[in-house]
């Protein structure tokens, strides 16, 4: 009896110690892992130059001061992005790991030739997550982003990940674009997509050293500017930064904006966007197709200028229609865009026909781009303020004597 | 095998994680493929038609108290025809079992690449056989334990993605017409409804009262059906039919979607803990049915010594069974729908056939 019972636990023992050994056996342990924090991507004659922005973990890590570049930057070049990253084991001792990717920064001429065939690699590889954000270089390689350090971040790809996700949602000029809605729009006929572009600001010293991470100001910094427009996946071109917010406000995009408006002669009043709704509605009948966007935007005033007083029921509606007026403005600045220069349909109104009447859109889909762009696209605004802040009438007037 | 009994709540429990088996992070793939955005319309057709065959096999087994599926074939359709279509059964439910290792090796293969595909089977079907040796009473109170984990952790990611939702996604409605959703409910059919002919094993032998099962097997499709049914349409939602048509695993790049505050996120493999419990339980069940299925066919006093010795086959097949997820992809496509269909509702409709014929005829002579 006591025998059996032992035999048994021995057995139990055995089969328990064997469950899992089959969870150590692809194991890779932290420290033989060359973890990626961004990815950047420039064309080269016969192929493209891959950049990782690898974290470099003595330098993160430790907890004296830095002495060595929180990242360090490989590079290689191949006829595809995994053939490149998979000779950068000549270059380095760790295995390249990008499940912990945050960024890739596409070059403008990967981006003028198109970037749908990345994300068929980035969605089938096993190593990529879809919590990374994409960008456009403007103005200089990818590369060159890459290498740029940063001063708040030691990490520069986490600065770009965390200023994409606040400046979209604070200013709105950005857009925070998710991996799984690029692709939805990448494979969409009825919408195209829009990434944000970055750009070195160059006010100074060359950002790849960490002595210049002891300047307060005069080196050069990363920065976002404006959106670029994509047909298909091919880089048509860019918006300005007001145009960008004209997209957001037209696809429903803000969270948080700022716009100055002027009301009578001297009165400038600072309305801060607290939330912006849109609807797009799509019209087709008669064969004539038309969309109709509605806009409506909560405010709160942040400041006053000129001593307008927003107490007094008439000045209110005097802002709301200045303030509908100025976004408007701002709207119909980046539908001409879209619809003249760039001839790119990036806010969905094609899908907005294609669920308003699917037997028009499939009559009409080949040609889309053809009738998108003499579509008559009417823009309303409604304003509505929520809250004026902490005094009512201004603490301080010029009018006073 | 000796009798064992099982309560009403244990067969709802364990028809519930079986039916839900693969098809939580599968189906709705093939299923937005054909039906695009209206796959979740398919769910629903298919919950529908479902629950009339899921009521036949009712019918099926109640009629015939104390007899396993195998029984009933020999006594509707005649020794030599019934025991003909009986090998056929033994040898689905063993072929089923041999499948569903697979799937977990292919899935958690993506992972870890490196892993023998057969480490990752030894453990399951090492499950299989210690479960089917320990009889059907556990498997059933194994699953009563399983089914709270699973509606847990179900329940939990799915509020987490909500957020993520996009209800544009669904729209337009019925673009396609009709045809296209029809259609894609068959791929759903193919998993949780047409395969459960298996609980014929089960249910008129090892409940007490037979007429009890009809509520807890209607009970528990409606169970799968509404997870089946929630994961498709949150599917379509979150990511769109065009990604949900073209991925693998749907549901794991749904849950890899979820980012709660920056706290929750990376726990897209919740849904594979979700997803081994019920292959797991599906495939005890599959296991058990073919090794009773075949000791019943033998003849054999004790059920218990085959089941090693099919352990072994069913473990060496699962790394052979499919060479590649190409194959795999198109076996299920060719040769998956029309087993599954063949065996789960054109066999069943005609043991139905063959008995309410024999009725009339015994009432017409009777008379």
């Amino acid at each position: 009896m006591r025998g059996s019972v032992l035999k048994r636990g021995l057995c139990l023992l055995i089969i328990l110690a064997c469950l899992p050994l089959a969870g150590c056996w692809s194991s890779h342990e932290v420290n033989t892992l060359a973890i990626c924090s961004a990815l950047g991507i420039d064309k080269t004659a016969d192929g493209y130059l891959v950049t990782e922005q690898v974290i470099n973990p003595k330098a993160v890590a430790s907890t004296k001061a830095m002495n060595q570049a929180p990242v360090v930057v490989y590079d290689g070049a191949g006829e595809s992005i995994d053939g490149a990253i998979n000779y950068l084991l000549l270059k380095a001792s760790r295995l390249i790991y990008n499940t912990h990717l945050r960024m890739v920064v596409f070059g403008e001429d990967v981006a003028r030739e198109g970037i749908g065939e990345f994300f068929n690699y980035f969605m089938r590889s096993y190593e990529y997550r879809t919590d990374f954000f994409c960008a456009v270089a403007k103005g200089s390689s990818a590369k060159d982003i890459l290498c740029t350090l940063t001063p708040l971040e030691s990490i520069p790809a986490v600065e770009l990940f965390t200023m994409l996700k606040r400046s979209s949602e604070e200013i709105g000029v950005t857009r925070a674009m998710k991996v799984i809605d690029l692709v939805n729009s990448l494979s969409s006929e009825g919408v195209n997509p829009v990434l944000t572009g970055v750009e070195i600001s160059r006010e100074g010293e060359k950002s790849n050293d960490i002595d210049v991470l002891k300047l307060s100001e005069n080196f050069e910094k990363l920065k976002f500017c404006g959106l670029a427009a994509f047909k298909g996946d091919r880089l048509a071109g860019w918006l300005t930064e007001e145009e960008s917010k004209g997209y957001g406000y037209i696809a429903g995009k803000i969270k948080g904006s700022l716009e100055i408006v002027r009301c009578g002669e001297k009165s400038e009043i600072n309305c801060n966007i607290l939330s912006s709704k849109a609807k797009i509605k799509a019209d087709t009948a008669g064969g004539k197709p038309s969309v109709a966007v509605e806009i409506a935007v909560k405010y709160a005033v942040s400041g006053t200028k000129g001593g307008f007083d927003i107490t007094e029921k008439q000045n209110i509606k005097r802002m709301n229609r200045a303030l509908e007026n100025k976004i408007k403005r701002i709207c119909a600045a980046a539908l001409s865009k879209a619809q003249g220069k760039l001839q790119t349909d990036i806010f969905g109104f094609g899908e907005a026909v294609h669920r308003k009447d699917p037997s028009y859109w499939n009559a009409v889909k080949d040609d889309w781009e053809g009738v998108y762009r003499s579509m008559p696209v009417r823009v309303g605004v409604k304003a509505e303020l929520v809250s004026i802040g902490e005094i009512t009438k201004p603490v301080y007037s010029s009018k006073k004597g | 095998m000796e009798k064992k009994y099982i309560s009403g709540h244990q067969l709802f429990t364990l028809f519930a994680l079986s039916s839900l088996g693969g098809s939580v992070i599968v189906a709705s793939s093939p299923m937005a493929a054909v039906a695009k955005q209206d796959a979740w319309l398919g769910a629903l057709v298919s919950a529908a038609y479902g629950m009339c065959v899921i009521l036949m096999f009712y019918f099926i087994g109640s009629r015939h108290p104390g007899l396993t599926l195998i029984g009933i074939l020999r006594q509707v359709l005649g020794k030599w025809l019934g025991t003909l279509f009986a090998v056929c059964y033994v040898l689905f439910f063993l072929l089923l079992s041999t499948n569903l290792p697979w799937y977990i090796m292919d899935f958690m293969g993506h992972v870890m690449h490196e892993t023998p595909q057969y480490a990752i089977s030894l453990p399951l079907v090492l499950g299989f056989a210690i479960a089917v040796l320990y009889g059907i009473e556990v498997i059933a109170r194994a699953s009563e334990i399983l089914i709270k984990f699973v509606t847990f952790i179900f329940l939990a990611s799915i509020l987490m993605v909500l957020p993520n939702i996009k209800p544009d996604n669904l729209l337009p409605v019925l673009e396609g017409g009709i045809v296209p959703v029809l259609k894609s409910s068959v791929f759903l059919s193919v998993y949780v409804t047409f395969p459960m002919v298996s609980f014929l094993m089960i249910f008129p032998v090892n409940m007490e009262d037979v007429f009890g099962a009809k509520k807890p097997l209607l009970k528990g499709f409606l169970w799968s059906n509404s997870v089946a049914f929630i994961s498709i349409l949150i599917s379509l939602l979150v990511l769109g039919s065009g990604i949900v048509s073209k991925t693998k695993y749907p549901t794991f790049l749904l849950l890899k979607e979820i980012n709660l505050l920056d706290i929750f996120t990376r726990i897209e493999y919740f849904i594979s803990v979700l997803w081994i419990i019920t292959e797991f339980v599906v495939g005890a069940l599959f296991f058990y049915s073919g090794a009773a299925g075949l000791s019943e066919l033998l003849k054999l006093k004790d059920g218990n010594k085959i089941v090693l010795p099919l352990a072994l086959i069913v473990f060496i097949m699962s790394g052979v069974v499919f060479p590649s997820d190409v194959f795999n992809m198109n076996w299920l496509r060719l040769g998956w729908m029309p087993l599954s269909i063949t065996m789960g509702l054109i066999l069943p409709l005609l043991v139905l056939a063959v008995y309410g014929g024999k009725k009339a005829v015994w009432l017409i002579w009777g008379k």
